[in-house]
């Protein structure tokens, strides 16, 4: 592509086929051609621009050019012009360029996220046939079933992530992967580099287990040995056998949830074809591929009476909130998720900024091309005609933001490397991001778009000269009618670093809300750690308890240690299982969903560890663990759900779909388990499962701070099994705070802009009124000699550099009112149009105006009538 | 060919570049050379609207070479020295040298 752009200019350029090829191949061959690419580019768009202008401008003019062929070389000597013009104020070109870099920069970075977020497409052969089906909810797999007769897709598949530990190639180390039913490599269209798909008789419960790699995996576990397909490897879920190798996906093959590295075949009964291991688990997603000619929303419709009829016998709460969100989406729109609306509005912020920045370089342009009309007059009258005279200003406009272009890209990487860190738990999709072709496109037209939005006044200022005014023209006597466009600019940039401040103010209380919430749990002074127990001694459901058993006798024994707990899910990490019930086993129609609710595997002094007090009934015990399976405790929203009161709950039954039932021994207060932003749902407590959970979270609460005491946590893990990794060790504190990240974030890129905004915005008010005060000393000074006193001149010339800001303040509230709504998804616990905010950033934006406005106000008072009358 | 004009510097050292590596040569090569012998490097423009210019003067001739793969699939036009431009060449040489003559002492420390 690159090389035949590069020939396709070269032809244009020459008219010569055969030079074309010939430089296209030394460019290709010395690695250049990207290169050149991007410089011609910049080069056509630049000579376009002054061409047409010129052209517009200087109407018959000598220096109208002969159509000349667009040949790159002719620009250079322009620009080199331009450059040598900018290279005599170093100061002024080094503020220009670098304040073109910041705004450029910053869009480009975050440019990048959006184009491989939202943008980029998906890496499948005919990725928009492939859909998500939601019917409301993360589905059992039995549903797989129900949705593979639909006429709207001609495959359906069930995906379910899982977490695997692999020993044996040097240190253990934990796997994300998963599960997928028949029909998931069908759905994607991608098939193992090496060896084979899964096969129907890969998912017979009697099969051998088998294995699929990622091709990363493949290569850094396994050294790319191809004689890895038909070995055994040390891949374990949870016990059992090892599995066999049957493939490895090709390179670059990106699995649709996460960064999978290996995929296993779920085990379906082939009684009923449904699979056997964790049936009634609502933790499966479907995944389509759209039969040809069918429209999303016949697709929507047809899904949408199958949700209907499964939802229809549940509980109301679950039944609503299933039929408004049951939908089938595209993957790519699936996977971007409601991130589009937050990178739509960091896209808008930052582009904000580039237009703030861009007036501020239009303002130090005006001011620039102010002192310059004397040499402007000069050129015209010793012959330079207007044309060639506009075209310098549009030439040293586009070198400045040429130069601020390369700069910003720059920026750009620094930009996107700070993004790598922090943008992986908040955005989806960002392997991808990079300074690739497209970004850097983006680069160059945003960097031509600046140019011509900055270079355009300056470059009618050039027009509107006369050269007979302007030679009689004295410093002192600047029109007034340009003082007002001035001021002009710098309203706009003071209303547009409004709006960006008060995106930032409501994210700042976005994030003070965040931190004043009330989980239901105490979140201090407690550490956490993950455990994984991959121990081929314990085989049982049994055998783990009793592992977790001893790990919390073994802490609780600890000097400073208050209690020990244990669970499958931390609070707050957004975690969790949903499990289909029913209540005192009242039967259902055939072919509803059964109610489902979350589900937690708690141990003893779980809610003593957590602070979390009974409403009604009793804790679980140690007997509950080890004795007969019975009992469950249930949180308010379940309780709600069914009963009448907490007292009428104690004693009921719940049944699971496994045919396991229980009774309600306990209720306990709603608490935020899964996010603090979010409300809580019906959750059940329940102290043993009937399959082994190897996973498990440690709390331990602590009577201080609970950092000192983590070397003594571990080794009091390692003395009862030395061969248990310790996966995560955090505070609980620490939990909370990675929780608000994404908001955390947002704060952080929408603070930047807006100081950056304000900061730019104040050097717009202080470089106006120092030029309007230097100006205007003359006249200052006839005002002293007439008796006027300095405090006076001290709060005219505030007033004059104010009144742009009061303007600006105006519009920007006013725009804001608007443009906060774009935010409305990211905030929580204060409204977009909060008073509170919008108030304060006026206050803010007031009194760093006043500041910026001091400086030269002072200047002004401080002149001396004698003085400055003599010099005239 | 007729003409009689003296060479231009810049003509008579792509000429010479030429020469010295032989017939059949790209323009990336003649670019290499002259770099390496004076230190000028050409844009690449200028030398190819020169060389251009030797072909049609007939100096030089030219033809395309076989496309290769690590020029992404381009040939490139290679460059031979002609009768005529040898014949030039060593016009321009010689009056070079008749010029020269007798103060050949100020090259040596040039």
């Amino acid at each position: 592509m690159t090389s035949w752009l590069v020939e396709r200019i070269l032809l244009l350029g020459t008219g010569r086929r055969d030079l074309a090829e010939s430089i296209t191949g030394d460019l290709v061959a010395t690695g250049r051609s990207s290169a050149w690419l991007l410089l011609a580019a910049h080069g056509i768009a630049f000579r376009f621009l002054v061409d047409r202008t010129v052209r517009f401008v200087g109407r018959g003019s000598r220096t109208r050019s002969n159509r000349r062929p667009l040949f790159v070389n002719t620009l250079w000597l322009d620009l080199r012009y331009a450059i040598r013009g900018l290279r005599k104020s170093p100061g002024f070109a080094a503020v220009a360029i670098v304040t073109v870099a910041l705004g450029v920069g910053a869009n480009v970075a975050i440019y990048s996220l959006v184009h491989a977020i939202m943008l980029a497409p998906l890496p499948y052969p005919q990725q928009a046939d492939i859909v998500r089906i939601w019917p409301g909810e993360s589905v059992t797999m039995g549903w797989v079933q129900t949705f593979k007769d639909t006429k709207s897709f001609t495959v359906v598949a069930g995906v379910t992530g899982a977490r695997a530990t692999m020993t044996g190639q040097g240190e253990p180390m934990e796997l994300e992967g998963g599960a997928v039913t028949a029909g998931h490599f069908d759905v994607i269209g991608v098939r193992p580099a090496l060896g084979r798909p899964f096969q129907p008789d890969d998912h017979r419960p009697s099969a051998e287990p088998v294995v699929i790699l990622s091709h990363a995996l493949w290569q850094h576990a396994f050294g790319g040995d191809s004689a890895i397909v038909g070995t055994l490897v040390d891949i374990a879920e949870g016990g059992g056998q090892r599995p066999r190798v049957v493939g490895v996906m090709p390179t670059g093959h990106v699995s649709l949830n996460e960064d999978w590295e290996y995929w296993t075949p779920s085990i379906v009964n082939p009684e009923t074809d449904y699979p056997l291991s964790s049936e009634g688990c609502f933790c499966w997603q479907l995944i389509a591929r759209m039969a040809p000619g069918v429209s999303q929303q016949a697709a929507n419709a047809e899904v949408g009476v199958l949700a209907q009829r499964i939802w229809e016998h549940s509980p109301e709460d679950l039944r609503q909130e299933a039929l408004a969100t049951a939908v089938v989406q595209p993957m790519l729109d699936d996977l971007v998720g409601d991130a589009d609306t937050s990178l739509t509005m960091l896209l808008g912020a930052v582009s904000l900024v580039l237009l703030i920045a861009c007036l501020n370089v239009a303002n130090l342009l005006l001011a620039r091309g102010e002192g310059r009309r004397r040499e402007l007059a000069i050129r015209s009258a010793v012959g330079a005609g207007r044309a060639r005279l506009v075209a310098h200003s549009l030439f040293e406009s586009l070198s400045l933001g040429l130069a601020g272009g390369v700069l910003g890209v720059g920026l750009a990487v620094g930009l996107m490397r700070y993004f790598d860190g922090a943008i992986a738990d908040v955005l989806p999709r960002t392997q991808g991001v990079a300074l690739n072709a497209p970004v850097l496109i983006f680069a160059l037209g945003t960097t031509l778009l600046a140019s011509v939005v900055f270079g355009l006044a300056p470059a009618l200022g050039v027009l509107r000269t006369d050269p007979s005014t302007v030679l009689a023209y004295r410093p002192g006597m600047s029109g007034r009618g340009h003082q007002r466009v001035r001021a002009t600019l710098v309203a706009l940039e003071v209303a547009l670093a409004v709006i960006l401040a008060i995106g930032a103010g409501l994210m700042v209380r976005t994030m003070r809300s965040l931190g004043a919430v009330e989980p239901g749990f105490r979140t201090e002074d407690l550490l956490t750690l993950r455990l994984y127990q991959p121990g081929s001694d314990y085989q049982t459901p049994e055998a783990v308890d009793r592992y977790f058993r001893e790990i919390r006798e073994q802490l609780a024994g600890l000097p400073g240690v208050q209690s020990v707990a244990t669970t499958n899910s931390l609070p707050l990490t957004g975690q969790g299982w949903g499990w289909s019930y029913s209540v005192d086993a009242e039967p259902l129609p055939e072919g509803a969903a059964m109610p489902n609710a979350r589900f937690r595997l708690i141990s003893p002094d779980y809610f003593n560890t957590l602070d979390i007090p009974l409403i009604a009934g009793r804790d679980i015990t140690e007997a509950d663990v080890e004795g007969p399976d019975e009992v469950v405790v249930v949180n308010q929203s379940f309780m709600n759900r069914h009963f009448e009161s907490p007292a009428d709950a104690l004693g009921r039954s719940i049944s699971l779909n496994t045919g396991h039932s229980f009774m309600i021994v306990g209720v306990v207060p709603d608490n935020l388990h899964r996010s603090l932003a979010e409300p809580a749902r019906a959750e059940m407590y329940r102290p043993r499962l009937f399959f082994p959970v190897r996973r498990r979270y440690v709390i331990v609460a602590t009577a201080g701070d609970p950092e000192p005491l983590t070397p003594m946590v571990r080794q009091a893990v390692w003395d009862v099994d030395p061969n248990v990794p310790i996966l995560d060790l955090f505070t609980m504190a620490g939990v909370r705070r990675n929780s608000t990240r994404s908001s955390q974030f947002y704060l952080e890129v929408l603070g930047s802009f807006a100081v950056l905004a304000m900061v730019l915005g104040m050097i717009g008010v202080y470089g106006v009124l120092s030029f309007i005060v230097n100006q205007s000393r003359q006249g200052i000074g006839i005002r002293m000699a007439l008796g006027a006193d300095s405090k006076r001149v001290l709060r005219d010339t505030v007033a004059q550099g104010l009144r742009p800001v009061i303007l600006g303040l105006g519009f920007g509230t006013a725009g804001a009112v608007g443009a906060t709504r774009v935010l409305e998804s990211l905030l929580f616990g204060v409204a977009a149009t909060d008073l509170t905010t919008f108030l304060t950033v006026a206050g803010v934006i007031l009194t760093t105006a006043l500041f910026a406005t001091l400086i030269p106000a002072r200047r002004a008072a401080a002149v001396d009538p004698m003085r400055t009358l003599r010099t005239e | 060919m007729g003409n009689t004009k003296a060479l231009g510097e810049f003509e008579h050292l792509l000429l010479l570049a030429i020469v010295r590596q032989g017939n059949g040569i790209s323009g990336a090569e003649v670019s290499g050379e002259l770099a390496s012998k004076t230190g000028r490097h050409p844009a690449r423009g200028t030398m190819y609207v020169t060389l251009d210019r030797l072909e049609r003067k007939g100096y030089l001739s030219s033809e395309m070479g076989d496309p290769t793969a690590e020029r992404g699939g381009k040939a490139k036009r290679l460059y031979s020295l002609t009768a005529a431009g040898l014949e030039a060449l060593k016009r321009s040489g010689q009056a070079l040298q008749a010029m020269w003559q007798g103060y050949e002492s100020l090259l040596e420390d040039a």
